[in-house]
């Protein structure tokens, strides 16, 4: 497949050559259809867009840090809708829904199931620049004359009354709709079809299951945005009629259309979250899963309750009661399955032997901030509370909390446990340990005042505010500025790693899932002899080998010292 | 201290019927989840220490799975839900029903402005309703989606235009009260706050921050071309009024800079500039017809933007008007 | 989906015969588990195609059962002759794309490319009549609920437009009239094109060129003969009568005979007469020059000059007292049919261009009875689209009989 691009084919393969150096140059990695060059790409991409997302939101808290609303001269009335909309549109679409899946999954998912590639090479990069065109629309928009319809992009005001370039953003998130659909598309075939012999259903790492459960959100929810943008892009351009009051239609329904993506795209954000997660505390518990069947189960319950339950985001939009009350009780039966995943993963931590490596102390972290952003849903799920917390800072906290504490923690904690793995390089372990304690006590100084703003009655969205906010607000915009050094100081520790770090041996965490058997960073076909399938989580097959510094399987323990003892001497 | 205790307070006064319904729902949520997360954090904190890897030693053999505690931790969790969901619907459910004889307003949300519409005809900028009577407001958006937030009383709806929204409360206690627009409406979303004051019925019931009875408000507001004792106003003063009443500042500055609108101040008596019609004096009939029917003449150099006040504004409060434009050139 | 299937070299020292064949990929460890992938990814694109479509048929059934006097009302102006026969080409190409399938197993050469060919005619079939439907609704001012008002005025001014209101003509001239004006432009492009790709084939004897070109002209073909018919068939049932809301009840036959008794008595009934006549009613009605020496489908102009004289020409202006039985925003109903339609009109080009594809390898032999996918997947999306159109046409065409 890749003949055409990679020059270095021609030559024998040596046997120290990996993905990184197989071939070289920019069109090398411009046109390749190799999965983790397109994963390291995916990731370069995202952390791109989550600089810029991070850099806006920054301006929106220092804004806030007093009610006189000049604290930044350049920050008007348009200027700060503007901030809050692409905060929302760059996070959302470019950061966090092809954060895991399309960086991390696209590198690991092959790999970790023992295939040579995804079922749809082309496709997959295809997927690439799909995001690529519509990261340039999205910058097209910010640089031209912004948006500021809010990133829900809600009708009539996006229709008839904002002045900014709505179509353009709109056709962006059209493009980076196909682009995610692409990806999860590419997953479920490979999931279906490329497993090696051996590897059933339930011998797949929980990992896996959780991309497979986000894939079908994706294929499945994502046309929907597709043609709502569409819809609201014929509105705006021809005043198509369908969402406009004026003309006959009705604004709900587009908040329907909406939200039947939108909805299901939350669990696009925190599966693979979780999915990580259950990677990451059996590994550093070094114990296997508690409960590996309901954890895969309860993916696949989210994945599809997920769909019935868009309605919550509407209880005072004006949808009739009823169907107000249907969409609670069916909100409520979503919290189960992620109960079920908080305590099945305290349960494998119980008698483990868990080392507060970084990205055990990252998904500690998860544990903890995805507990509060659960339970606060509980909150504006039940209807009394939630008309009064809707649309409050309360809202903004609670998504953040799953969102960030869950979704971003998880992706840094993931990145920092694959790292060795994609580099080939060990990062400072102290300093990678001290990033998470930030980002953790960081985290919560900005938004745990939020929930107390929010249900004392600050609504979200708003430029200027009442002086008894104020106090949250300081403490919020503290919190964000340490936030974002934090999460600095978690890319320095990786990028300085690049160039200082040891290089990394093929396991160095004691995992068992498969692609801790291929070398890091692993060869250009992944495996060199067709690795051997057994229980994903079963600790006691690899041992740690003190000569390699790295965990090595247990049968392999005599061939391993053979080769490494003529080395040696 | 106190102060201090006040910050983490989560709540507002609790000054409506719902309000201590809608606290308590929250309390009871709060300390179940409280509950739950101690349990869950004492726990990974207790096995983080306990557990730790201590080197050379693997960890001994414990079940990969139970199936009795999965269940029980799949099913309870559940029924717990499922009261929370039981609570918070019935008082949803009071919250959606106004009483048949509640005292109706009417709402009017447009970019960026409320305005309240009383059954005597009064027109307001702030709400004013009555205390221990239930309210019911019957809404409508002339623009974009708007939503209407007392957080005193815990009551929300948004407005939508093309349909009427409705919504109830019943305040329980005199005073005034922050009222916000929380659904995003564009450029000024953040000033479209006001104030919901609630009036006494009788004397005794007043306070310092609201000294009038509603009845008496409402006598005065129903005739705003009248001051407070019910002597007529100079029609100046009177037109002032109204300009703040109908919030017409938001647009047309009295001070000559141009914002949405032209300046009421300068332009009376000149010929202005009309798109497509030439120049045109700017008179009473002028001023009139811009009230009535503000796209028939477009001043030159401004989108036609400003909503019709057809209906609105009665005849002797467009001669207000015009006297007080008039009496700031 | 088929991206990952073409051909390319095979770079890997495989253990069987498979891994050097030109179509196989790397990284599929067999033929079967490469059309295992290609399938399963094919039929989960269909299902996004699916979920695609339903977010409009949520709309529909949404404003269908708020608004039902509007779409009974609005669906009289939609012809259902014309969409009838729509669905039976439709229908007709799923059966020869399922031949092809067929014949591409068999290994079926010849077979294969004519039945593309067909497939291909008749899409381009479809897109004709559905030309000629878009024109004559245009011209009936039969459009979507803001097609006159830009929607950012929408709030400004309450200037929308409603069915039988008349609008200012200026405006409606200018935007019917430039689009009128492109298309016709745009068909002499459209023929050049394909020609030019045969005249490159034959030069340099490239056959992939030569067969894109054929497949250009079969399309373009066709599509004239879809507006061709369409129009025949427009004058089968409404004679010289353009007054909205009558083409609905009378049948082509019943036609025929009303027309032979209304009709002046100079008319004859052989083809060219019919055509002749027609033009010539139009002409009475509208005050347009007369049009001689039409021939078929070889030139499009003729039949675009003959598409403007089977519906109202935009010159006169048609019956503008508002119809009084109107509902209020039956454009509504509009609205749904240009979107839904028109969506489902770029989802047939995409196939076109996919059959294209498709004749372009066949002819070159890449299909053999153990490599046959791509013209599998292919055939799976043409169904789904003529899938869609078999629920689109009773819910737009049929409702209110």
């Amino acid at each position: 497949m890749a003949t055409d691009v990679m020059p270095a084919h021609s030559e024998p393969a040596r046997p120290e050559d990996n993905y990184l150096t197989a071939s070289r140059g920019f069109m090398s990695w411009a046109v390749t259809l190799d999965h983790k060059r397109i994963g390291v790409m995916y990731l370069i991409g995202t952390m791109t867009a989550m600089f810029l997302g991070g850099l806006l939101a920054l301006v929106l808290r220092a804004e806030h840090l007093s009610g006189n609303p000049n604290t930044l001269p350049f920050v008007t009335h348009d200027v700060y809708n503007q901030l809050f909309t692409l905060h929302g549109a760059i996070m959302v679409f470019l950061f966090i829904i092809p954060s895991i899946p399309a960086a991390l999954g696209n590198f690991i998912l092959p790999v970790m199931l023992g295939a040579k590639d995804v079922a749809f090479p082309r496709m997959n990069l295809c997927s690439f620049y799909l995001w690529i065109i519509g990261a340039i629309f999205f910058v097209c928009a910010l640089l031209t004359t912004g948006l500021d319809t809010g990133w829900t992009f809600y009708t009539p005001y996006s229709t008839n009354t904002s002045q900014t370039n709505v179509v353009l953003a709109t056709f962006g998130a059209f493009i980076l709709g196909f682009s995610s659909i692409f990806t999860g598309l590419n997953f479920i075939v490979t999931i279906h079809t490329m497993r090696p012999p051996g590897m059933t259903w339930f011998r797949m790492p929980l990992f896996l299951w959780s991309l497979y459960a986000t894939a079908i959100i994706q294929v499945l929810a994502t046309p929907v945005l597709g043609i709502t943008l569409l819809l609201l892009a014929a509105e705006r351009m021809f005043g198509l009629g369908i969402f406009d009051p004026k003309l006959g239609g009705d604004p709900v329904l587009y908040q329907h259309f909406f939200w039947f993506y939108s909805h299901p795209a939350v669990y696009i954000m925190i599966l693979p979250a979780m999915g990580i997660i259950s990677e990451l505390i059996s590994t550093f518990s070094r114990k296997p899963i508690f409960g590996y069947r309901f954890i895969a189960f309860s993916s696949m319950a989210i994945a599809l309750l997920g769909f019935l339950v868009w309605g919550h985001h509407m209880f005072t939009s004006g949808q009739s009661e009823m169907v107000t009350i249907i969409f609670s009780v069916l909100t409520f039966s979503v919290s189960i399955p992620s109960a079920i995943k908080v305590f099945n993963w305290l349960a494998t931590m119980y008698k483990g032997s868990i080392v507060l490596a970084t990205p055990m102390c990252y998904a500690l972290s998860f544990l903890f901030l995805f507990t509060i952003g659960g339970l606060t849903g509980l909150f504006l799920g039940a209807l009394a509370t939630d008309i009064h917390l809707h649309d409050t800072y309360f809202v903004v906290a609670h998504f953040h909390y799953v969102m960030m504490g869950g979704t971003l923690v998880a992706f840094i904690g993931g990145l920092f446990y694959w790292w060795p793995k994609m580099t080939g390089r060990m990062y400072n372990e102290f300093w990678g340990q001290i990033s998470s304690l930030i980002v953790f006590v960081a985290f919560n100084l900005t938004f745990f005042p939020q929930f107390v703003m929010g249900s004392r009655g600050m609504p979200r969205r708003y430029y200027n505010y009442l002086p008894e906010f104020q106090v949250y607000h300081v403490l919020s915009t503290i919190g964000a500025f340490l936030l974002g050094f934090g999460l600095l100081l978690a890319a320095i520790v990786l990028i300085v790693s690049l160039f200082k770090g040891k290089k990394a041996p093929a396991n160095p965490w004691g995992a068992a899932t498969l692609e801790w058997q291929c070398t890091s960073p692993p060869p250009l076909a992944n495996f060199e002899k067709t690795p051997t399938v057994g229980n994903p989580y079963d600790m006691n097959s690899v041992v740690w080998d003190p000569d390699t510094e790295s965990f090595i399987r247990r049968g392999d323990v005599p061939t391993v010292k053979d080769e490494a003892t003529p080395a040696h001497s | 201290m106190t102060q201090f205790w006040n910050l983490l307070n989560p709540f507002p006064g609790q000054h409506s019927t719902f309000a201590s319904n809608v606290d308590a729902i929250f309390y009871f949520i709060f300390w179940l989840s409280m509950f739950f997360f101690v349990a869950i954090v004492g726990f990974m904190i207790y096995f983080m220490i306990k557990y730790r890897r201590v080197e050379g030693q693997e960890p001994e053999s414990s079940p990969s799975h139970n199936t009795p505690i999965e269940v029980a931790w799949s099913v309870i969790p559940g029924f717990l839900v499922l009261g929370i969901f039981w609570w918070g619907f019935t008082g949803y459910v009071d919250m959606r029903s106004p009483p048949a004889e509640a005292y109706e307003v009417n709402v009017i949300a447009s970019m960026w402005q409320w305005q309240f519409k009383y059954p005597t005809g009064a027109i307001s900028d702030k709400l004013h309703i009555p205390v221990n009577r239930p309210v019911k407001l019957i809404m409508q958006s002339k623009d974009v989606l708007h939503s209407l937030y007392v957080p005193s009383f815990r009551a929300k709806q948004d407005v939508v235009p093309g349909r009427y929204s409705g919504m109830w409360f019943e305040a329980t206690d005199v005073g005034v009260y922050d009222l916000f627009c929380t659904e995003y409406c564009g450029q000024k979303h953040s000033d479209m706050i006001t104030k919901v004051v609630v009036h006494s019925t009788s004397p005794e019931g007043t306070t310092e921050e609201v000294n009038q009875t509603f009845e008496r408000w409402m006598e005065i507001a129903s005739n705003p071309l009248n001051d407070e004792q019910g002597q007529p106003l100079p029609l100046d003063v009177a037109g002032k009024k109204l300009v703040d009443t109908f919030q017409c500042a938001q647009c047309h500055s009295i001070d000559g800079t141009k914002k949405v609108g032209p300046s009421f101040k300068g332009n009376y008596g000149k010929e202005v500039e009309i798109v497509g019609q030439g120049k045109v004096l700017m008179d009473e009939n002028y001023i009139r017809e811009s009230i009535l029917e503000p796209t028939a003449k477009i001043h030159v150099g401004y989108e036609p933007k400003m909503p019709s006040f057809k209906g609105q504004m009665k005849d002797e409060w467009i001669d207000a008007v015009i006297a007080y434009i008039k009496s700031i050139q | 989906m088929a991206t990952a299937v073409e051909p390319h070299e095979s770079h890997e020292d495989g253990h069987d015969d498979w891994h050097h064949q030109p179509f196989s990929a790397h990284h599929f460890e067999n033929a079967e588990q490469q059309f295992d992938s290609g399938k399963l990814g094919m039929w989960l694109f269909l299902v996004t195609e699916i979920l695609f479509f339903s977010g409009l048929f949520c709309a529909y059934a949404v404003y269908r059962s708020t608004h039902p006097e509007v779409f009974i009302y609005a669906s009289q102006f939609l012809d259902k002759y014309l969409g009838g026969m729509n669905t039976i080409v439709l229908i007709f190409s799923s059966l020869t794309m399922a031949w092809a399938v067929r014949c591409a197993q068999l290994g079926q050469r010849n077979g294969l490319v004519t039945l593309l060919g067909v497939t291909l005619f008749c899409a381009a079939l479809f897109l004709g009549v559905k030309t000629f439907e878009y024109t004559e609704k245009a011209h009936k001012r039969l459009l979507w609920s803001g097609a006159f008002v830009k929607a950012t005025d929408i709030g400004k001014k309450s200037q929308v437009f409603e069915v039988g209101k008349p609008l200012p003509k200026a405006e409606f001239e200018d935007r019917v009239m430039a689009s009128l004006e492109t298309i016709k432009k745009f068909w002499w492009f459209a023929c050049v094109i394909p020609l030019v790709l045969i005249g490159i084939g034959y030069g340099s004897g490239s056959r992939p060129w030569r067969t894109t070109g054929f497949a250009g002209l079969i399309s373009i073909i066709g599509i004239l003969a879809g507006i061709w018919i369409s129009i025949e068939i427009h004058h089968a049932q409404h004679g010289g009568d353009h007054a909205v809301g009558h083409g609905d009840s009378h049948a082509v036959a019943e036609h025929e005979g009303e027309h032979a008794e209304d009709g002046s008595g100079e008319h004859g009934h052989d083809e060219t007469a019919e055509e002749k006549e027609a033009a010539e009613i139009d002409a009475e009605a509208l005050a347009i020059q007369e049009k001689t020496g039409i021939e078929a489908a070889e030139a499009p102009d003729s039949i675009l000059g003959e598409m403007n004289d089977a519906i109202p020409a935009i010159s006169t202006p048609v019956d503008t007292t508002p119809d009084p039985n109107a509902p209020r925003n039956a454009n509504l109903f509009f609205s749904i049919y240009y979107f839904m339609t028109g969506l489902h009109a770029f989802h047939i080009i995409c196939g076109m261009i996919a059959i294209t594809w498709l004749m372009v390898r066949s002819v070159e032999n890449h299909f053999r009875p153990d490599y046959f996918g791509p013209v599998d997947f292919v055939g799976l999306y043409w169904h789904i689209v003529d899938l869609i159109w078999i629920y689109l046409f009773p819910l737009l065409y049929l409702i209110g009989h």
